[in-house]
Formats: structure tokens, sequence, C-alpha cells
């Protein structure tokens, strides 16, 4: 069932303890309910004991259920904190014999789905616990104890004040209810801070934000919004499902080799043989890429460049081109388009300096009408205002450039200096032989590095502008020299 | 404007401190005694002298409550200077007096729904007390305690009905939680980490009436592990 907690969020896989409390209730009564017995303690007599036995028949007759039943239903009574047994508390199953004893709880403990164990109130048992007795507190709950000091450590003289009081106060009780109230504060914690090891039946989930069992009414704004999705649906350019699937089928052939799972990959599984030789070879930026990885560049334009190491050859390709500016600004768009967005406007504004102002210094050649809505997008500049421009460039790079780079000497030399790792045989790994284990580099060292190379590729970049520029300059300045 | 100098001053501040401070200490007596008896709603100590019991006490940490916020309220607004120890003991008893209301209100609220859930005075039939195996609902020769006059002649007026009190107390916590700039995590605890359930010596020489060490009952015994 759904609940509301803290008015906040929603827990839909709570357990319905509600029907759980109506048995327990019916089993109290005197002439249909469980036969009561008394325990006796040292020299106390504390009454209201069952045995387990009489529970579990109880509950069959009750329900007209068989035996397993039964049992598991018993189970849950007892898992659930609403009956706690007596001589192995715990072990919170319910035992069909005639010895094990088991005890109701007060309704204060029982585990009403509103009321969250506290972390105070634990502290203050466990330091209750510690004044009885030093040293009893077992070794998870000592260390639960010291990370509550840490946590809550604000409220630790309440704590201590708290218990000591509470201690006192309970002192002051008649002996057996005082067995019995320590019985069921243990039981209530058993159930809530379950040792290591036991299963938190409290366990319930997410708590989510939104209640996913709402039914929601039907109004006007909402078959509104409705409406709307389905159109913009039906504007969305569709494909036959003959094509998509064949699609599919060719994409399947053509990465099957490539997939690590299907045909295994070299030189080894780093799951499986514990081996990171496969991470290392194919690192972002590794000096020499593996073959399989270079020969998948030539599948299609999108690998390449999605591949750091594929962009790094393309751009050195396109130098050679003197139409580097294009991989620039397609990698300015997308730092512009997934950065940090609050850096928006500035970002906008330095690429509309770098690449699309007239006379600037890479300056990048896309027609007149993309260019218009560019500019007037920079107006409000927002995380998809190049996006119009940035497919032109990608489309003049994948049909124009690609095609050359593939078959440029860069490509050819990259392909043959290509590594194919040989395959490592799995190793029997001893279970007690301790593997030297090397982090990889940290994710904040290895951008730094990213930034600087960008940093310095962006200085040294020549282009076109400032090379025919320079030409310019020479030219005009031959022409000005006066014939003698 | 006070007369005398500043150490008469000072004298003033502690005895004021005290006063707090001896109030948050029966706030806090009085918050045990309050679980003790609604651990017993439902059960089968329950019946009209527990419920009973429930409201009168009830009623009466409501007093205390009030009388407590009252008095550090007085000390938090007071104006003029006043040494850091004095400060800091008064952060420190705010903190105290507000987790103790939290837990006094967390035990309002639960009996208010255990009172529900089991309702009084003749329980329809169906409906029967669990039993638990206790049977009395308070300690030998349970008397309910007089309220003291101090703390009830500060507390003002008293809404009528449990369910009222509880929502006073909830607006009483949040506006003190606002209103008195007091980072609650900012007070450091003066008893060292778990192992010293006993505060060390230098901590309780600065409180100014000797805490709990003085109200122990003589029999308990002490294992002092100083942290």
């Amino acid at each position: 069932m759904t609940i509301r907690h803290q008015g906040q969020q929603y827990r839909p896989r709570m357990a319905f303890l509600r029907k759980i409390e109506a048995l327990v209730k019916e089993m109290q009564n005197p002439e249909t309910g469980i036969r009561m017995q008394s325990q006796r303690v040292m020299i106390t007599n504390i009454p209201h004991a069952m045995t387990g036995n009489d529970i579990l028949q109880w509950i069959a007759q009750r329900l007209w259920i068989g035996h397993m039943e039964a049992q598991n239903l018993g189970n849950f009574v007892v898992k659930y904190g609403y009956v706690y047994p007596l001589q192995d508390p715990k072990n919170l199953n319910l035992k069909p014999d005639n010895s094990s004893l088991y005890r109701f709880q007060t309704p204060y403990f029982w585990p009403t789905q509103q009321w969250s164990a506290e972390d105070t109130d634990y502290a203050i048992y466990l330091a209750k616990r510690n004044i009885k007795k030093k040293g009893i507190l077992e070794e998870y709950e000592k260390e639960n104890y010291s990370f509550l000091n840490k946590k809550i450590n604000h409220k630790w003289d309440f704590i201590i004040m708290q218990a000591k009081e509470q201690y006192k106060t309970g002192k002051e009780r008649k002996k057996a209810d005082r067995y019995a109230l320590d019985c069921q504060e243990k039981a209530y914690w058993l159930v809530h801070r379950c040792p290591p090891g036991a299963d938190n039946i409290l366990d319930y989930g997410l708590n989510r934000v939104t209640n996913p069992n709402e039914v929601k009414k039907d109004t006007i704004s909402l078959i509104r919004k409705e409406i709307m999705y389905y159109q913009q649906a039906l504007m969305r350019s569709t494909v036959k499902s003959s094509v998509s699937l064949g699609g599919i089928v060719k994409y399947s052939e053509q990465f099957s080799s490539n997939d690590p799972i299907m045909s295994g990959c070299l030189p080894s599984n780093p799951w499986i043989t514990d081996d990171t030789q496969f991470w290392e070879l194919n690192a972002k930026l590794v000096d020499i890429p593996t073959k399989m990885r270079v020969e998948r560049w030539a599948f299609n334009f999108s690998e390449l460049i999605r591949d750091p190491k594929g962009r790094q050859s393309f751009q050195f390709f396109l130098k050679k081109e003197f139409s580097g500016e294009n991989l620039g600004f397609w990698e300015a768009c997308e730092d512009l388009k997934y950065g940090d967005q609050s850096k928006v406007k500035e970002k906008a504004q330095e690429i509309y300096k770098l690449f699309l102002a007239p006379g600037a210094r890479r300056w990048i050649n896309i027609d007149g009408k993309t260019m218009d809505i560019t500019v007037k997008g920079l107006k409000h500049p927002h995380r998809y205002v190049l996006d119009a421009a940035q497919t032109h460039i990608y489309m003049l790079m994948k049909k124009d450039s690609y095609a050359r780079y593939l078959k440029s000497p860069i490509y050819k030399e990259m392909l043959a200096k290509a590594i194919e790792p040989r395959e490592t045989s799995k190793r029997s790994s001893l279970p007690f032989m301790r593997r030297h284990l090397r982090s990889s580099p940290s994710p904040v060292i290895l951008r730094q590095l990213e930034e600087e190379a960008k940093a310095r590729e962006a200085a040294n970049t020549v282009d076109i502008t400032q090379v025919m520029s320079k030409l310019d300059r020479r030219s005009q300045l031959k022409k000005e020299i006066p014939p003698k | 404007m006070r007369g005398g100098g500043a150490g008469e001053r000072a004298r003033e501040a502690r005895e004021a401190v005290a006063e707090c401070r001896a109030a948050y200490e029966a706030l806090n007596r009085f918050t045990a005694s309050y679980r003790q008896l609604v651990l017993g709603v439902g059960s089968s100590a329950d019946g009209r002298r527990l419920r009973r019991a429930l409201e009168e006490s009830g009623r009466r940490g409501f007093e205390l409550s009030l009388g407590l916020r009252n008095q550090l309220l007085a000390e938090f607004t007071e104006p003029g200077t006043r040494q850091e120890e004095v400060k800091m003991e008064l952060e420190r008893i705010w903190v105290l007096c507000l987790s103790a209301l939290e837990i006094f209100l967390q035990d309002l609220g639960r009996a208010h729904d255990l009172s529900q859930l089991f309702p009084m005075p003749s329980p329809a039939p169906g409906i029967q007390l669990v039993n638990t195996g206790v049977t009395s609902f308070g300690p030998k020769g349970w008397s309910l305690r007089r309220p003291s006059g101090k703390a009830s002649e500060r507390a003002g007026e008293l809404p009528e009905e449990l369910a009222q009190w509880g929502q006073r107390l909830e607006e009483m916590l949040l506006e003190m939680e606002t209103k008195v700039n007091v980072p609650v995590w900012s007070v450091e605890a003066t008893v060292g980490g778990p192992g010293a359930e006993e505060p060390s010596p230098e901590g309780s020489a600065r409180r100014s009436p000797p805490g709990c060490c003085a109200q122990a009952p003589p029999g308990l015994q002490w294992h002092c592990i100083v942290a």
C-alpha cells in the first residue's frame, strides 16, 4: 500500500501492517484468543506468555488455513515485531513447539507506519543499556553507538541526561514490569535496527516524490496537455518499421565483432580475469589505439567523432586541409550544450567572436540563412542556440572531409600502427594471492590534462584567415615596394 | 540599570542560567516519566487511571515547557553584554530544551494516536487491550507530582484539549527554532564519546548546579571511563 510520509514523500511499497494489527488485536480476546501462560523468571512470575504452538494453532483455526500458511503468517507477525520471542530474542521466527514462549508487544512499539524509529531514541536506548551494565553492547551496537555519537553530537548531552532519567524512572517500577518493559524495548530495537546479517523486514524501498498509484482525475487541463502531446507526436518524422529494422540488423552485423559480449574482447575481459589491460589499451587518448578501434572509425562518421582519439586524428587531418575550424566549432558547440549552463552567455559570445563574426579568427563557412538564424538566436543564448549551425558543419564534415580522411595517409598510418593485443589466458588466480590493484588516474587530473591540451591547441592553431591575411599582407607589401 | 559592578551582574547572570538549567532538568525528568506512561497505553496496564494520569501529565508537561521557554527567551532577548561562558551555557540549555521538547511532542502525538486506537472508557466488544505482561502503569507509589509554583506561574494560559496542546507545542517548537539564532549543530557536547556516560570532571565543574550526578540514586554502579 502507499502511504504519505511527512507530507512530502510516498512509500508505495510499505507492508500493509493494519491487517496484522487486526489479527493481533483479535488474539487478545480472553475467550476466543490465545491461551495465556505465565513465564517464570527466577523468582517472579510474568503473565501473558504464549507458546509458539498455541499461536500457530490459533492462527490456523481462526483463518481456516493450512499449517504451512499459518507458519508463514506467524513468522510475519514475529518479524514485524507484534510478538516477540522470550528465550531467543534475536531469532525472529515462530517456533511451533510447546517450549518456546512469546509475548505481545505494547502498541507503543508497534511498527505503525507513520512513526519512524528515530536516531535520538536509539541513542538513548543504547546509552541506557550502557549505564545498566558497561560493555553489554554487542559489536554492531557499539559501532552504531559511536557512529551516532558523531552524527548527532550536538544532542549528546541531552541523550545522556535523558538516558539516565529513563533508567532511573525504569528502576522505580515493579520488578516484573521492569523485566517485561526491558524485553519489550529490546525486541523493538531488534526489529528496527536489526543486527548485521538479519533481514531488515521493514525495508520498503525508496521514498518517491510522486504517488505512482494515484489515479489522476481527468480535468480539462490534463486532457489539453494530452492533446498537445499527441499532436506533437503526429508531427514527428516517422520511418517505416521495415527500414528501421533493416537498419538495426545492419548495425548488429557490423558491430558484432566489436561487441565484447558477443565476440569476446582482447586481451581479456577484465571482469573475468581481473586483468585491466583492456582498459589501459583503450584509454581515451592512448598513444597507439587498438586495431579494432581504428577499424571502427571507418564504419561511419559518428563513430569517428565520438571517439576522442579518432577526433584527435581527424583534427590533425583537417588542419592539413585547412578546415580545422569546423571540428573546433563542433567541439565548442558540444561544450555549450553539455557544459556548465551558468556560463552559457559567455560561452556563446566567445564562440561568436571566434567562429561566426565576420573576420573572425577561425571563421566557419556556413550559408547565409543558417548564419542569420544563429546570429538572431545569439541575442538570447541558451543550450541549443547553435544547433542549426552545428548540424550544418557536421554534415559538411561527414559528406566532404570524412571520405577523404579515410583515404588519407594519416588514417592509413594509424591503421598500420594500431596494435592487436594478444589474448591472455585466464590466469588461475590463487584465492589468497594479493593482487596489486592500481587505481586509474583521477578524473580530475585527466580533465585538467585535457583542458591544457585544448588550450595549447587553441594557441597553436594556424587558421586559414591568418595565413591568408599574411599572404595578403606580403603581396601587398610587394606591390607597395615601388618598382625602382 | 543594574546596581553594582560587573561582578554583581555576572553573578546575577549565572543565577539566571542556573534557574534555566533547573527548569530544564525538571522537563527532562518529566519527559522520561511521560514516556513510561505512554508505553502503557493499549497494553494490559491500561485503564482509566492511566488515561487520567496521561492527561494531567500532559498538562504539567505543557506548563513546564512553556515556562522554560519563556525563561530562556527572556534571557536571550535581554539586552546587555554577557560573558562567553554564560552565553555558551545558555545556548547549550537551549539546544537541550529543543531536544526534550521534540521527544515530548513525539510522545504526545503517539499518546493521542494510541488513545484513539484503544478508546476508553469502555472498549467496544472486539477491542481488547493487548496482553503485554505489564500490569501497573507507573512506579511504586506513583503520585502525580504537584506542579511547582514557579513553572506554572511562568506558563501563562493553557488551552484545554490534548490535541490542541500538540498543535500549540508544534508551533512553539517551530517558533523556537527560527526565532533565536542558535545553530543547533554548533553546540559541543560536554560529555565525551561513547563509553563516557558520565560527564567529564571539567564539564561538571562548569555547570552551575552539579548535574545528574547529584540526583542519581546511590545504588547505581559507576564505571567511570573518561573519554
